[in-house]
């Protein structure tokens, strides 16, 4: 149990100091809270996570567990435990050794040894597989050896870097859920590396998205999905991601119109907007998939027409693929609908729903 | 005509059974998907028709003539593999003709500009040919290895897999496109994936596979409302149907389900011939879209009293985890509502949904024998 | 439908091709196969290389006059107990250096260079000038640096009681870094994970070279096993440069001992059993090893 604080850390690879894997990432985790880094390949989240193990060091900032500075201690000394996406199992040792082992260097009885292997092996589904070797073992079976090995100690601060990644849908639905309730129960700080935006979403208390070794945003999934601050982290979120259209804004009234290739998308009252000198001429206009209005009315004056390029039905949900004057937009509906290629719908886009960025700069415009 | 007949096939490794007599038609110009878990026999079923295995019993036909003994080149199929295997150092042009350096395909220059060009262009890639694999997107590359396949014509065209080296994002926008091109590719087609969101996005129809068996052949939504046992249940949806086990009973001229604390009325099953299964253990099955979630106990009809394990926030919609009893259920439900570690909860399930299976051999006791395989 | 078919019309026709591609091989084989079959032969006869138009079948003579000679026994035991010895030392030297030359450090590279210079020497050169090195009088390179030390001078081949034991310094010096460079090799392509999560949970020094790097390597110790045992059971050239087998057969080994078998005493006959003994020693331990190697690749 501990707070972990980042100040500026920095890392840089190589020689040349210009080339910056993370940069300046500042931010607070809480104690006891399960923290998520979302981003795609590459954006730097695992080599922040190794930095918070120790593992890897740090070129800049400083790293703080509770107030005291780590940047200088081993993994061991800074009484973390880990679950690597490549498993990291000790090949010689039996799924109970391996487990067992970080308890036998911290000198626990074998009482509490066993009582917590029978937890654990319970939670993540491995009590028949305890007596096996890890060559022995499939994919997704030495991914929960490595959560179990990591989870049974009782570590400052918990980390996970991708831990379900080799899993199949079935297993990853349930060890998410078993992986939060954990982190509920045992009550400890879980640091949590993943590219799976669904993941990220689901397991979070918070998530930091990451792109290209910057920080984008650090909030609930309920703020990073309702109140994205930038294009890139709107565009992470969601499946299928929101959408975006290039729109110009032209004054008519007391509205401005939101106009894609000459037709009117949307109308926005002048009162909602902060500053209307600011505002843009041109904006990206963004929506999520799900908050798209098929209008069945063809007379109704703001419908859109869009054509129907694909339509799929998956069980839960339907994901329609449209062809909206030249744009290509997705929609989710109820599954089990009829339509057929080239068929024309009309659309509507609640202004509500909509969010705005600056088509440079990619950063949010929010309107009152 | 370019139907695929499948006759009563079976394949052996030494003494291991990879398919077991496999029997079925892929109709003419069909989207067959056949879905399994890795091991199932997906990979060895294309690998039959394609002639790189030989079967080791029964008889495969194309069009109405049987292929055992054709080399794979002159069963007149073509093959995209998981890995898209382009020649790195030829172009996209190169990549697209390279079929018709075979004997059997040798084309005058003129027809394979002519072939390779219309290939490109219903494709898209059209302004690509003059590329090198290197300088391709992965999306990109997957349209090539599909170019090179589709541009001798082949009757069959087999994809093992053809997504799963792609992320996330761009095997979303793959599946699309390949569902909206598929028309034109004017040939039957037999997919392989362990993916359902595919299988059901893409196919005509289903197979599902499990340990060298067929499990059951139908539409996608033929599969998912009416799932011939527990094996293709679990096969579709995310996330998974959830199951409950207990014991059939009969009271009062209604079925139910008996659990260790808890009476479950089944008022779905009407079928009075299940009566020779009563005292069995069965298993109710649900989908987490066909569970409602109540806070507070209602008076008018029957409830399933659970406690909330966890809840998932996902944006687009929330996931609970419940349990009842020992079971874990989820349930798919709006983001707004939120629910608390431990809350009790009450879940009416939509009966008109609602499955039930014989647990000893999973087999769904709702479905006429003749349906299921 | 139709039935079943047959299952040799199941396999495509191209019957012939194996048999056409494994040709050369089969040539090739016959090229190695029938001195083989003759040297065999030979150990069932009398073949003598001064009466060699009379050869004559006498089964199994030669096998049990050798078999009670002790000459053959104790030529057994000293190439047991040379190739033992430079197989162990070679695979803890190798070990230990490999590990010394994984770390990064200025001039490693350099060093990892200069080590393949004994394999580059051709072996009898090599042997010739060790001969010089261990010369029995202060003239010996060696022997000139230990008078320094009060120690010697020591005769080395010269004398019976450590002739062996200077041909292990020789086939060690040779050799050793071929063993380097194969575990330098595998140690770099070790996995990282293990190793980081044996740091995460604090596990001692001595843990993670005894449960990660040496089961982590232990095909590359086969592989070293495998190709040292089997050349250092037949060495030849170094001991022929050397000690020629002596002092009194000090250091015979059972390729040493064939050698003088044919070429002193003109035996054949009895010269190819000791080789074909030889061999079947040979053949044993690649067998059992590469079995080893296959089952450790499987994993």
């Amino acid at each position: 149990m501990a707070e972990v604080t980042l100040e500026n850390v920095k890392k840089i690879y190589g020689r040349n100091p210009e080339v910056l894997a993370v940069k300046d990432v500042s931010l607070h985790i809480q104690d006891r809270e399960f923290f998520v880094f979302l981003g795609p390949s590459g954006c730097g989240k695992t080599t922040t996570l190794r930095m918070i193990a120790g593992l890897e060091e740090i070129s800049g900032g400083t790293i703080y567990f509770d107030k005291k500075t780590v940047n200088d201690l081993t993994p061991q000394k800074r009484n973390v435990s880990m679950a690597f996406e490549n498993y990291a199992l000790y090949p010689t040792l039996s799924v109970w050794e391996n487990i067992a082992f970080p308890l036998k260097i911290r000198k626990w009885n074998n009482d509490t040894i066993r009582k917590k292997m029978e937890w654990v092996a319970g939670a993540l589904q491995i009590g028949d597989i305890l007596h096996k070797k890890p060559f022995e073992l499939s994919g997704g079976q030495q991914q929960r050896v490595s959560l179990a090995r990591a989870i049974v100690r009782e570590a400052e601060v918990f980390l996970f870097d991708e831990p379900l990644s080799h899993l199949d849908m079935k297993q990853r639905q349930l060890m998410r859920a078993e992986i939060k309730r954990i982190n509920k129960d045992l009550q400890n700080t879980m640091i949590y590396v993943t590219h799976d935006q669904k993941e990220a979403m689901a397991l979070a208390d918070r998530i930091a998205v990451m792109n290209d070794g910057k920080l984008q945003q650090v909030g609930t999934p309920f703020e990073i999905y309702e109140n994205p601050v930038n294009e890139f982290v709107a565009g992470f979120i969601g499946e299928p991601p929101m959408n975006f259209l290039n729109c110009q804004i032209l004054r008519l009234n007391d509205f401005f119109e939101l106009i894609l290739k000459k037709q009117v998308i949307a109308k926005i009252h002048q009162s909602r907007l902060p500053n209307q000198e600011l505002f843009p001429q041109f904006v990206r206009v963004g929506i999520r998939p799900k908050r798209i209005q098929i209008t069945n009315s063809e007379n109704k004056k703001d419908a859109l027409q869009a054509a129907v390029i694909v339509y799929e039905s998956i069980g839960e949900k339907g994901i329609l693929k449209v062809q909206l004057l030249g744009e290509p937009i997705y929609l989710i509906t109820e599954p089990n609908q009829k339509f057929s290629k080239g068929e024309n719908i009309h659309l509507s886009f609640p202004i509500q729903y909509l969010f705005f960025f600056n088509p440079e700069t990619g950063e949010r415009i929010n309107l009152k | 005509m370019a139907n695929v007949v499948f006759d009563n096939v079976s394949k052996n490794y030494d003494d291991l059974r990879a398919i077991d007599r496999m029997s079925f038609e892929i109709y003419d110009m069909e989207f067959f998907v056949i879905l399994g878990q890795s091991g199932a026999g997906k990979t060895t079923t294309l690998k039959m028709v394609a002639g790189i295995e030989p079967a080791s019993e029964g008889t495969i036909l194309i069009g109405g003539n049987p292929i055992n003994h054709l080399t794979p080149e002159k069963r007149n199929v073509a093959m995209v593999f998981e890995s898209y295997a382009l020649y790195p150092h030829l172009s996209v042009y190169d990549n697209i003709a390279f079929p018709f350096h075979a004997p059997e395909n040798r084309k005058s220059n003129e027809d394979i500009e002519h072939s390779v060009k219309h290939i490109a262009c219903m494709l898209g890639i059209d302004q690509l040919l003059g590329r090198k694999p290197s300088e391709l997107s992965g999306g990109q590359r997957q349209r090539v290895a599909l170019g090179r396949a589709l541009v001798r014509r082949p009757s069959v065209f087999l994809m093992d897999e053809p997504l799963s080296h792609l992320d996330a994002k761009l095997r979303n926008q793959m599946r699309k496109e390949l569902k909206s091109m598929r028309k034109s590719f004017g040939t039957t087609i037999l997919y392989v994936t362990h993916d359902y969101n595919e299988a059901m996005a893409l196919g005509d129809r289903i197979a599902i596979l499990h340990k060298g068996k067929i499990q059951q052949i139908d539409t996608p939504d033929d599969i998912y409302y009416h799932p011939g046992n527990i094996v293709i249940a679990q096969s579709l949806g995310d996330p998974p149907m959830n199951f409950l086990s207990g014991e059939l009973s009969f009271l009062e001229e209604r079925f139910s389900l008996r659990t260790k604390n808890l009476f479950i009325p089944l008022d779905f099953v009407r079928r009075q011939d299940l009566k020779s299964h009563i005292g069995k253990s069965v298993t109710l099955g649900i989908r987490p879209n066909h569970i409602q979630i109540n806070t507070d106990k209602s008076v008018n009809s029957f409830q399933i009293p659970a406690t909330v394990f966890v809840q998932e926030y996902l944006g687009d919609d929330s996931i609970i985890s419940v349990k009842i009893e020992d079971a874990m259920f989820m349930i798919l439900s709006t983001p707004e509502k939120r629910y608390a570690i431990d809350e009790n909860v009450f879940l009416s399930l939509n009966q008109e949904h609602t499955h039930l299976f014989l647990s000893e051999t999973g087999e769904s006791l709702q479905i006429d024998s003749g349906k299921s395989i | 439908m139709t039935n079943q078919l047959n299952n040799k019309f199941d396999r495509p026709p191209q019957r012939g091709l194996p048999y056409l591609l494994s040709l050369p091989a089969l040539l090739a084989l016959i090229g190695i196969l029938y001195p083989f079959i003759l040297g065999v032969y030979y150990t069932f006869t009398n073949y003598n290389l001064t009466t060699s138009d009379n050869i004559k079948w006498i089964g199994l003579k030669n096998y049990i006059e050798i078999f009670s000679e002790t000459e053959f026994w104790k030529a057994l035991g000293i190439t047991f107990i040379f190739a033992l010895s430079v197989v162990i030392i070679e695979l803890s030297l190798g070990l230990s250096v490999a590990i010394l030359l994984s770390h990064p450090f200025p001039g490693v590279q350099l060093l990892r260079a200069l080590l393949i210079i004994p394999m580059m020497i051709p072996p009898i050169v090599s042997a010739l000038m060790w001969k010089v090195i261990l010369l029995p009088t202060n003239q010996g390179v060696l022997n000139y640096f230990l008078s320094f030390l009060g120690i010697g001078p020591i005769a080395w081949l010269g004398d019976s009681g450590t002739a062996l034991i200077s041909l292990i310094i020789i086939d060690v010096w040779i050799y050793s870094p071929f063993a380097i460079l194969i575990f330098i090799a595998g140690l770099q392509s070790l996995p990282k994970e293990p190793y980081e999560a044996a740091r995460v949970d604090g596990a001692s020094g001595w843990f993670v070279f005894r449960k990660l790097t040496l089961p982590l390597l232990a095909p590359n110790i086969v592989l070293i096993t495998l190709f040292r045992l089997i050349d250092s059971l037949k060495v030849f050239d170094i001991i022929y440069a050397t000690t020629k087998g002596g002092p009194a057969s000090a250091t015979a080994t059972l390729h040493i001992v064939s050698y003088f078998e044919a070429f002193r005493w003109n035996n054949i006959g009895r010269s190819m059993v000791y080789l074909f003994i030889l061999w079947i020693l040979c053949f044993v331990f690649a067998k059992f090893l590469t079995k080893l190697w296959n089952r450790m690749l499987m994993r």
